[in-house]
């Protein structure tokens, strides 16, 4: 997939397009790639990484807007140092290549790494770091996966299993209260991805 | 879609790496839209990557954001190629522009079913006139279901974007097979409650055989639920349900709720009838819920108490018997109660009566709990805002014994006032410490100094503490920071209480944030607008700060330029935050403008009448119209022309006989002929030669016949002006008017009234005026200084046929003397100068022949020009000395002996004035007032001066302050023996004085 080093090229490349807008506000390739490249949208499979990405990253241009209205409380310096460091670790050993290919430099990396925790901080203010539940909602969220209290082909008793089952439910309501908002921000934004023609 | 956006990806998976290893150098750029290249230079201006640089992608992206910004292109695409002279001599980028193509058509095909307006009427409901082409399946959709709602079920709807280029543009078309539309096969109905009578099949107006459509079903069920509810149920309730049958028919279930009949009844204490059905809103609402009827309670208690039945007590009960639900309402009022006086204690620091203001109460009004609570806090409130930040306001009421005396409950109340229980209402103050403000500390600023942060502070140590003052230097921080581009600015005050309160140190953390600078100004939508004219309004340029301030003043100013129906400006980001564009979008207004009218006028009119032709007035009606056009931004620079015309008609001179028949005929045929026309046109060209002064240019022609003398009056005016800073402005202007009398039937005293306006010499002058104006208010104001300077020039070498100079000093000060009510001290001076030019006259015989001295030279004598009546100086009146009438004051030589003003050439008014509001929006002043008019500049004496004082009041109206005021002279002449000039003089006007 990759050219040796000083190679020239012997044909027209794209180098970069936009692949989607969002309410107006172009999303281009490289984007994409930084956005994977840095671990910011998680594209886990491997096969359609950048098709995933693509909707990730309109996924977040959808949500920095909401946040951009509603700013929650700037993050501490040291706090986007830290997470620009995560990023960077993420790319490991492909971050230079990364940079030049995507035109990210270091402003630009802790740009995203400060949008990244304005938008935790905004999920946090509008959503609650942790989602209160009663005993019978995680009594059934342990019946109705048992294979994840199952050890050894035992089933742990709900009392055993119960603060393990509370985090797990409540991860998943605040998986889905989350995925509802997304799914109403798409609703009301106008997105159109971009087929490629000249 | 998603497959292409993944081979893109692959192949930028390609070029990143290429570029990753050694960036090679562009030594060509091509822009491209549509196989055409592109030299647009607002686009080549947008562009980051440049020729000999080597290629960054980084460029590539902020150059593809500048040029999306633009709302023109749907992609941009960027190839990388090698270059034409050889590969190793590095590469052309190529981009590729492919533009947007709005919809700005609707186009429905095929079978519709439907009216087209109404499907029309549908998506521009949902989606607006012109849904862009990304909606294109959401609107389809919204299409099936209102085929669905209509009946056709079966309806097959196919979208369609179709792209049409030059200009680019598309077309939303919907291929449209209706299908059949069901028909309902049979109404069911179900009845919830059958107890009165069974709903029979034609009352709800849903009838077997009809086509299908819901929104009609929707409509007869909501008129047969309100017409159960104006019978008295008002809880009924009409829903259905479809269920649609391969056949094509529907069946409509009908359910029908009617809810019992509600009955309100009222017991207990008496409730005015008028208000009964807005306290307990069921047949409003539709409801007898049982929150409803819950809030009705409440609703009547506050009712009541607000009336000062402070005990009142409301309760409800339902019984519900043989299908009637009856609400009864026990009404327990209690005693009412008036406040009788209202008395502050503990108060040391602030006086009573100061505190009392605060109280939305008086003595004779009902007493209302909760205004107390209010009152209370407004006095806590006024505390804290002096530094006692543990005061505490206790409202105490005590019930007085019956007295008998009842004078003071003034509410009118029939039932009430005699029985009304009196209450004392006493606010009991614990003051506590004072705390002052101690140290205030600043921490993590480093764009702006700490002097100028505490300027920015409404306090300082030593100072009472007011959190008021506390948030007050927060938010003036803020927005400083905000001015200069600091857009995460956040400011947090702490304050920390020592020495048992009495000390506040307060510290306010700063956390600056990144500073957003300027990128690119892009500015879209100007047509017929130049570019430099928009810029020229904006005060965010590329490199500067992004700043709050500058971005909404520009804002407005691009809205006063009139040229445009919308101005918005965004930013756009793209790199990193530091870095936005600002995108510029105006919407631009029609350039001409039209306007025209019509009416009719009357009024009595003198008319010969009778053999002999004697004067006498009768009314007439006559018709009148008006006409404007104007253009506007003339050549893109914002230059405007106007042209007004206005004319109207009167009967034509005719002679009538005393019973108004007429002698003679008109000379042309028409009964009508001119009564006056006014021609007014004007060039106006804001910053003229790139400067900062507008320039208009304005000519009049206007004719028109008043009762004892016809004029035409001819003018043109060309005037400068620009204001230079907050408070100066200056002005220049050139002038030439003429007017001509004729058909004169006035008397020889009656002329130098008329010579006022209308001056019968041609006028040429150029006049310049300078202003320094620091007032607060040009209404009203209480601060600052107004000061102008007028001079003008006519000679006759500029065609003017006086030659004079005149020149008026104003000067006006204003001042807010330190009372407790708004006073005000207003002093005003004003000077007048006027000297008429001399100039050599021949003497002329009666044959009007020069008449020569013994050496046969020409005897010339040597005049001053006289000014015209319309340049001279007068005074009195309403906003000059106010003892005398208008221009009724002057001394002997400008006043005649039977008191009638002939103007000088010198002026001195001196006015002083103390404004005091007394109450609301009423004021009162008096006034002292002193001037003269002398005949000659040289006259002028200080000494000679007529003086005048009185009184006044004013009244803030809607329109302005409206004044009435009443002068009295301090001393009157004697016009003619015995006679003494009036004494008082009463003035009403709009505005203030001076």
């Amino acid at each position: 997939m990759g050219l040796g080093p000083g190679a020239v090229l012997g044909a027209q490349q794209l180098i970069d397009r936009v692949v989607a807008r969002v309410d107006g506000y172009a999303v281009t390739m490289s984007d994409v790639r930084a956005a994977i490249g840095l671990g910011i949208v998680d594209a886990a499979i491997e096969a359609v990484a950048e098709d995933l990405g693509v909707e990730a990253v309109i996924e977040r241009q959808l949500v920095l807007a909401e946040v951009a209205r509603f700013a929650p409380p700037e993050p501490l310096p040291d706090a986007v140092e830290r997470e620009a460091m995560r990023l960077r670790s993420h790319a490991g050993a492909q971050l230079a290549g990364l940079m030049a290919s995507t035109g990210l430099d270091e402003a630009r990396i802790r740009e995203m790494a400060r949008d990244n925790l304005r938008v935790e901080a905004y999920l946090n203010q509008r959503f609650g770091a942790t989602v209160q539940l009663t005993e019978e909602e995680v009594l059934q969220y342990y019946r109705i996966h048992p294979d994840e209290f199952t050890s050894a082909g035992r089933l742990m008793p709900f009392a055993e299993a119960e603060p393990e089952a509370r985090t797990r439910a409540a991860r998943e309501r605040r998986a889905a209260m989350v995925g509802q908002w997304h799914r109403d921000l798409r609703g009301r934004a106008e997105i159109v991805l971009t087929t490629p023609r000249t | 879609m998603r497959a292409a956006a993944i081979a893109a990806l692959c192949l930028l998976g390609v070029a990143g790496s290429a570029v990753a290893q050694t960036a090679p150098v562009i030594t060509e750029i091509r822009i491209e839209e549509e196989g055409r290249v592109v030299a647009d230079p607002l686009i080549t201006s947008l562009l980051e990557t440049a020729i000999g640089e080597p290629l960054s992608m980084q460029d590539v992206r902020e150059t593809i954001t500048h040029l999306t910004s633009l709302n023109r292109y749907e992609d941009v695409q960027v190839f990388q190629e090698p270059a034409d002279s050889g590969p190793d001599s590095g590469i052309r980028l190529r981009y590729v522009l492919v533009p947007l193509h709005p919809v700005d058509r609707l186009e429905f095909r095929g079978l519709l079913g439907l009216a087209e307006d109404d499907i029309r009427d549908v998506i521009a409901e949902r989606f607006g006139p012109a849904p862009s082409a990304g909606r294109v399946d959401d609107v389809a959709e919204a299409l099936r279901t209102l085929y669905r709602e209509r009946g056709y079920v079966s309806a097959r709807i196919t979208p369609r974007i179709e792209e049409t280029h030059v200009p680019d543009r598309a077309t939303m078309a919907f291929e449209i097979d209706a299908g059949a539309r069901a028909s309902i096969a049979s109404v069911e109905i179900d009845e919830v409650d059958s107890a009165d009578r069974p709903v029979a099949p034609g009352d709800v107006a849903v009838r077997a055989g009809d086509p299908y459509d819901n929104a009609a079903i929707l409509e007869a069920l909501d008129r047969y639920a309100a017409d159960l509810r104006a019978r008295g149920f008002y809880e009924a309730r009409a829903v259905h349900t479809t269920t649609f049958k391969p056949d094509g028919t529907a069946t409509v279930r009908v359910t029908v709720d009617r809810g019992p009949v509600v009955t309100v009844v009222f017991a207990g204490d008496s409730l005015p009838e008028d208000d009964r059905e807005r306290l307990v809103p069921v047949r409003a609402e539709g409801s007898a819920d049982e929150d409803l009827l819950e809030d009705a309670n409440f609703a009547i208690e506050d009712y009541l108490q607000a009336l000062g039945y402070r005990d009142a007590v409301v309760d409800h009960a339902r019984a519900e018997r043989d299908g009637t639900l009856v609400i009864t309402y026990t009404v327990a009022r209690g005693a009412r109660f008036v406040v009788d006086g209202i008395t502050v204690t503990g108060n040391g620091a602030i006086a009573g009566p100061e505190l009392l203001k605060l109280a939305p109460i008086q003595p004779g009004q009902p007493y209302v709990a909760a205004s107390l609570t209010t009152a209370a806090a407004a006095i806590r409130q006024a505390y804290r805002a002096r530094g006692f930040t543990r005061a505490v306001v206790q409202p105490v009421v005590t019930e007085l014994p019956p007295d008998g005396n009842s004078d003071r409950d003034s509410d009118g109340d029939s039932d009430g006032d005699a029985d009304a229980r009196r209450v004392a209402v006493r606010f009991s103050v614990t003051e506590g410490p004072q705390t002052t403000v101690g140290a205030i500390t600043f921490e993590g600023h480093t764009v702006l100094t700490t002097a100028q942060l505490e300027a920015l502070t409404p306090t300082a140590p030593g100072r009472p503490y007011s959190e008021n003052d506390i948030v007050g230097g927060r938010d003036r921080i803020d927005i400083e920071y905000r001015n200069r581009g600091y857009e995460s600015i956040v400011v947090n005050p702490v304050v920390t209480l020592a020495e048992n309160g009495t000390r506040a140190d307060i510290r306010f953390a700063i956390s600056e944030g990144t500073q957003v600078i300027v990128d690119h100004v892009i500015i879209i939508g100007n047509e017929r607008t130049s570019t430099a004219t928009i810029e020229r309004e904006l005060l965010l340029r590329p490199g500067q700060p992004l700043g709050y301030l500058a971005r909404i003043e520009s804002q407005q100013r691009l809205a006063a330029l009139g040229l445009f129906r919308r101005v918005t400006i965004e930013e756009l980001r793209h790199g990193g935050a530091a870095r936005r564009d600002v995108l510029v979008t105006v919407e631009e207004a029609p350039p001409t403008t039209i306007g025209y009218g019509g009416g009719i006028e009357g009024g009595t009119r003198l008319r010969p009448t009778g053999e002999g032709g004697t004067a006498e007035e009768r009314f007439e009606v006559a018709p009148r119209g008006f006409f404007e056009i104007g253009r506007r931004n003339l050549w893109g620079k914002n230059r405007a022309v106007n042209l007004f015309g206005r004319v109207s008609l009167r009967s034509r001179d005719i002679v009538l006989s005393g019973s108004g028949v007429r002698f003679e005929q008109p000379a042309e045929g028409s009964g009508y002929g001119f009564n006056e026309y006014r021609v007014y046109s004007t060039y106006r060209e804001p910053r003229v030669f790139n400067s900062a002064a507008d320039f208009l240019l304005t000519g009049i022609l206007d004719q028109a016949i008043r009762s004892s003398f016809n004029f035409i009056t001819r003018e043109v005016r060309a005037e400068t002006g620009v204001r230079v800073g907050q408070r100066y402005s200056v002005a220049g202007r050139y002038s030439y008017e003429h007017t001509k009398l004729f058909d004169e039937r006035f008397t020889d005293a009656e002329k130098p009234l008329i010579d006022r306006i209308f001056p019968q010499v041609r006028i040429s002058k150029f006049s310049f005026t300078a202003i320094r104006d620091t007032r607060n208010d040009v209404l009203d104001p209480d601060r600052g200084l107004f000061l102008i300077a007028d001079n003008e020039l006519a000679a006759r070498v500029i065609a003017s046929e006086v030659g004079f100079t005149r020149s008026f000093l104003q000067a006006f000060a204003f001042s807010r003397l330190p009372t407790g009510r708004r006073t005000v001290l207003a002093l005003g001076a004003r000077l007048g100068l006027a000297h008429g030019f001399r100039r050599e006259v021949p003497r002329l015989g009666p044959d009007d022949e020069p008449i020569r001295g013994p050496d046969g030279v020409p005897i010339v004598d040597v005049v001053e020009d006289q000014l015209p009546a319309s340049e001279r100086f007068f005074a009195g009146g309403d906003t000059t000395v106010r003892g005398f009438s208008l221009d009724r004051l002057g001394t002997d030589a400008t006043i005649s002996p039977t008191g009638f003003p002939t103007g000088g050439n010198g002026l001195v008014v001196l006015n002083s004035e103390v404004r005091v509001a007394v109450v609301g929006s009423l004021g009162a002043v008096a006034f002292l007032d002193a001037g003269n008019v002398f005949l000659r500049a040289t006259d002028l004496d200080l000494s000679n001066l007529r003086a005048a004082a009185g009184f006044g009041i004013r009244y803030q109206s809607p329109v302005g302050p409206i004044r009435i005021d009443l002068g009295f002279k301090l001393a009157r002449r004697e016009l003619a023996p015995g006679r003494l000039e009036r004494r008082n003089v009463l003035h009403i006007s709009l505005g203030q004085a001076f």
